[in-house]
């Protein structure tokens, strides 16, 4: 454990935040579109992450267990069925009138942007306090 | 007297550095996985083991106070006790509260700042000593 594994692990976290509001930028861009490649309308992307031993720490560090990384695992589509509006002139329309609409709640989008944007100061506060904290040590040396 | 180049202070000093940042190597870990499912937040725990070791005395006897002082091979055996966190954890199985590490973090570096302001005046006191006399 050095100041150098303690970046690593906030640049993880700060990479992660990034990959998130990407997925949340685009959810709110294609809130309202039909058709994709796949077929059917946009459905949402989520990032999931897990904890990761510390990359390119030493041998140490490695096996310990009490320092994690976070790592993207990958992006996944939300499990909940589209959003039916009621719409007969839309071009997508069903028999019924019916339009499937991508399964984003703009609300939710929202109020994930300000959590991730939050997640990404935190990660950067720690960052620049490890970074004081390094530039500290070197004062000792020119003494 | 007898502590010799300041050796008993900087070792000292030495070990809390370390122990600062072991603790901000956790903090940095918990404030990167804040919504990791299941993951559970760990605190790095050392004032009171090195409370402990400052008091105790092992290995050899001193039988001469200008001996290397022995209770430093206890600081230095010194390692931080990493426990995890009793909180409640949250439905994602996760309890890390973002909040307190935050405070955590900044406390920390004031702590390590602090140690390092008292490193630089004992070193300029150690300097000081091979100074030509009236000269700064």
């Amino acid at each position: 454990m050095d100041l150098f594994s303690a970046m690593k692990i906030s640049s993880s976290g700060m990479s992660l935040q990034r990959v998130r509001m990407n997925t949340i930028s685009s959810n709110l861009a294609n809130i309202n579109t039909t058709r994709t490649a796949e077929g059917g309308p946009y459905r949402r992307k989520m990032a999931v992450s897990e904890a990761a031993p510390v990359e390119g720490a030493n041998f140490a560090d490695a096996l310990d267990h009490s320092i994690r990384q976070v790592k993207t695992v990958e992006i996944k589509e939300d499990k909940a069925p589209p959003r039916l509006v009621y719409d007969p002139s839309h071009p997508d329309a069903d028999e019924r009138g019916y339009v499937a609409m991508p399964n984003i709640n703009l609300m939710e989008e929202m109020v994930d942007m300000i959590n991730a944007s939050r997640a990404f100061e935190a990660n950067a506060a720690a960052a620049r306090n490890a970074r004081n904290m390094a530039q500290r040590a070197l004062e000792l040396g020119q003494r | 007297m007898g502590d010799f180049y300041n050796i008993k202070q900087l070792s000292l000093l030495e070990k809390g550095l370390d122990m600062r940042v072991a603790r901000q190597n956790i903090i940095h870990s918990n404030i990167a996985n804040e919504a990791t499912p299941g993951y559970i937040a760990k605190k790095a725990e050392f004032e009171a083991q090195l409370e402990a070791a400052l008091g105790k005395k092992v290995g050899m006897k001193e039988t001469h106070p200008a001996h290397f002082p022995n209770h430093l091979k206890g600081v230095a055996g010194v390692k931080p006790e990493i426990t995890a966190s009793a909180d409640m954890p949250r439905l994602d199985g996760n309890n890390v509260n973002l909040d307190r590490e935050l405070t955590e973090n900044e406390l920390n570096g004031a702590a390590y700042d602090t140690i390092i302001a008292g490193g630089i005046k004992n070193l300029d006191i150690l300097f000081s000593a091979f100074q030509e006399p009236g000269r700064r």
